[in-house]
């Protein structure tokens, strides 16, 4: 896996660069977007990760430009700019992900192997398997071994996403995101107190536990040990 | 000065437009009864003649002719047959001449002609009134000048004095306010003329940035103070770890504490720049019809369980169906807000969530039966950093209030803390969408105000 780093701070980039190598990825890093240019045409990236705020080529621009190049890599934003309107200029740029500065490496990585992961066609599924648990995304029903499981609408919306990326860590971040529609930190245990609501229900029953915390990085849903 | 030349200037076109315009109305008016007597003696021709047109002019020809009509009749030899002219040399049209014993400058205005068998006819009528006329204004046109330009000069001067000594005043009073006195005021007269309205804006507007930059210098203020105590903190831990060898754990625990500190300080700022976000109002662009009704009975849910893990209630009664404009996940995270302090900071152990079509909006209420805030503290908890118990950093970053004021703030949304006796109810009056009332009256059934 092979990952190009867009960053103009060089603390920055050696710091996301020598984290991704350790994390077992092949990276190359570019100071501005003349450069990133230059190597996003020589060779295949497996994923872009741009500042939003480069010299010279901006962010934005530069995946205008990977875009109209046919360069169809996935790309992260990372911005200290935090507004909706930017996160839905970068998403309308091309960018597939957007990543508030100030960040933790777990939940850099956690978004890079979700966007490394993404099947083509997740959302077209619509029966989502994990070992014996099933949901069916038509009639909205969930069963775990063949026993029907209610949920409240937040608790199927939330156990949706994590099987969707089953397999994958899920940050917090990423649930508020996704499943609350949450732009912000809440103060109180939203994520927490809804996840240990949907244990309740799909894990404590049963013998095998599959929604697991991932200490400081998130939860996954998974029958690994 | 150039005003001047240019009052003079319209003086002397204003003049002369009176002396050729009167002129030339005179002149045309004399000339009309000139071309009428002419033709009314030379019509006689027709009927009766030379013999005739000559009779008639031998009998309206009254030998006095200092006024009235001159005329003149002659044969194509240039004979003289009747009138009191002299004969004179045959020339055809309108002429200006000078009757016997008549004044050289107030000549007669006069038309001439040829009887169809060239028998000469001149009819001349007396340009008194003309030259009256033209007198009259070449005497006015002097006056006024010698009058009006002075007089004139008197006013400007005078009130040019008067606009430069109230300029001067705010000139001056700005001098002052650059060098810093920002409460200074100019003065207002009874009058209510521009100036005084001038002056009255000029000082709302002063009140104005006296009132922003001493938020601003509290705001710089609570941060300074809110920084330096985790810094301080940061940095004890940090030398203190510097000075003697660590072992693997003792290391990992500083370096997390260290790092969970940072994190809330990240926080803090992320949450004060997104306030800052809001309150630039540039997201109004973004703004997008939304069902309030279904949003808030979302968040109960959602916060229905935490309430109950803290050992609280939380109940909502929200009405359906209502829809409000603006931005969906500001008004959550307003809501959010809210909730979260009722939950977590109220000291109390019932929160109640409202929604419901008022007058003229949507009234959206959160109450708690906590300690509620004390009367004179309510204006400052939507400052930023600013907190009820002034010890520990632990409630939150002092920042809650301020989001949800800056978001009302965006969406016109009024914010009332009132006293729940006992705790707090936080009253927001969501408006109607400006030209939108119809989305509110297909929601709102026979609850209309109509």
């Amino acid at each position: 896996m092979k990952i190009l780093v867009v960053e103009d701070d060089e603390e920055t980039r050696t710091y996301l660069a020598s984290g991704l190598a350790t994390e077992g990825f092949a990276v190359d890093c570019a100071a501005n977007g003349r450069d990133a240019l230059f190597l996003a045409s020589g060779s295949a990236y497996d994923l872009i990760v741009v500042d939003r705020l480069l010299p010279g080529l901006d962010g934005l621009s530069l995946v205008k430009v990977l875009r109209g190049a046919n360069i169809s890599a996935p790309v992260l934003f990372l911005t200290a700019l935090d507004g909706i309107d930017e996160r839905v200029a970068g998403l309308d740029a091309g960018g597939d992900d957007y990543l508030v500065k100030p960040f933790a490496f777990s939940e850099f990585t956690a978004r890079i192997r979700a966007l490394l992961r993404r099947p083509p066609l997740t959302d077209q599924e619509t029966v989502l398997r994990v070992a014996d648990l099933v949901l069916d995304r038509t009639s909205r029903e969930v069963t775990r071994h063949g026993q029907r499981i209610d949920l409240q609408p937040r608790e199927y919306l939330l156990l949706e996403y994590l099987m969707r990326h089953s397999d994958e860590i899920v940050t917090r971040t990423m649930l508020l995101e996704h499943v609350w529609d949450f732009h912000f930190d809440p103060r109180t245990s939203v994520v927490e107190t809804h996840i240990s609501r949907l244990r309740a229900k799909i894990d404590r029953p049963f013998e095998v536990k599959l929604l697991k915390t991932v200490r400081g990085a998130g939860y996954s849903i998974n029958d690994h040990n | 000065m150039s005003c001047t030349l240019a009052f003079i200037g319209a003086l002397l076109l204003l003049a002369a437009l009176f002396y050729f315009g009167g002129a030339a109305v005179w002149r045309s008016a004399i000339e009309d009864t000139v071309a009428e007597e002419y033709e009314a003696v030379s019509a006689a021709f027709a009927t009766r003649g030379q013999a005739g047109v000559k009779a008639l002019v031998e009998e309206r020809a009254v030998p006095v002719i200092d006024q009235g009509y001159v005329y003149l009749l002659q044969t194509p030899e240039g004979q003289k047959l009747a009138g009191q002219m002299p004969a004179m040399s045959p020339a055809d049209g309108w002429q200006e001449i000078v009757p016997p014993r008549g004044e050289e400058d107030e000549p007669f205005i006069a038309k001439a002609g040829f009887l169809p068998d060239g028998t000469f006819l001149l009819v001349g009528h007396d340009a008194r009134d003309l030259h009256e006329v033209v007198d009259l204004i070449e005497e006015g046109s002097v006056w006024i000048l010698a009058i009006a330009v002075p007089l004139w000069l008197l006013t400007a001067i005078v009130s040019s004095a008067l606009i430069v000594r109230r300029l001067e005043a705010i000139n001056r009073l700005s001098l002052e306010i650059r060098r810093g006195r920002l409460d200074r005021r100019l003065p207002i007269g009874r009058r209510n003329d521009e100036f005084d309205r001038l002056a009255s804006h000029l000082n709302a507007m002063l009140d104005g940035i006296q009132d922003l930059t001493e938020s601003l210098r509290q705001v710089t203020n609570n941060i300074a103070h809110e920084l330096r105590t985790p810094l301080t903190r940061i940095h004890n831990r940090v030398e203190a770890a510097r000075r003697r060898p660590l072992s693997i754990d003792a290391a990992e625990e500083v370096l997390d504490s260290t790092i969970e500190e940072l994190e809330r300080l990240l926080g803090s700022f992320a949450a004060l720049l997104r306030i800052a976000y809001i309150d630039a109002g540039t997201l109004r662009s973004g703004f997008k019809e939304f069902e309030l009704s279904e949003t808030a009975a979302a968040l109960a849910e959602d916060f229905e369980p935490i309430a109950r893990d803290a050992g609280k209630q939380l109940t909502a009664a929200v009405a359906p169906g209502l829809r409000f404009f603006g931005d969906k996940r500001l008004i959550v995270q307003m809501m959010v807000n809210l909730l979260e302090n009722a939950i977590a900071h109220s000291g109390g152990d019932e929160i109640l969530l409202s929604v419901e079509s008022a007058r003229d909006g949507i009234a959206v209420r959160v109450a708690d039966n906590g300690v509620g805030i004390p009367e004179a503290e309510r204006k400052n908890v939507f400052q930023r950093f600013y907190r009820l118990s002034k010890e520990g950093s632990s409630a939150g970053y002092g920042l809650g209030l301020s989001l949800v004021a800056a978001v009302a703030k965006l969406h016109r949304i009024g914010v009332a803390l009132l006293d729940n006796e006992p705790g707090l109810r936080v009253d927001l009056s969501f408006p109607w969408p400006r030209g939108g009332l119809q989305y509110g009256q297909a929601a709102m059934g026979s609850d209309m105000v109509l």
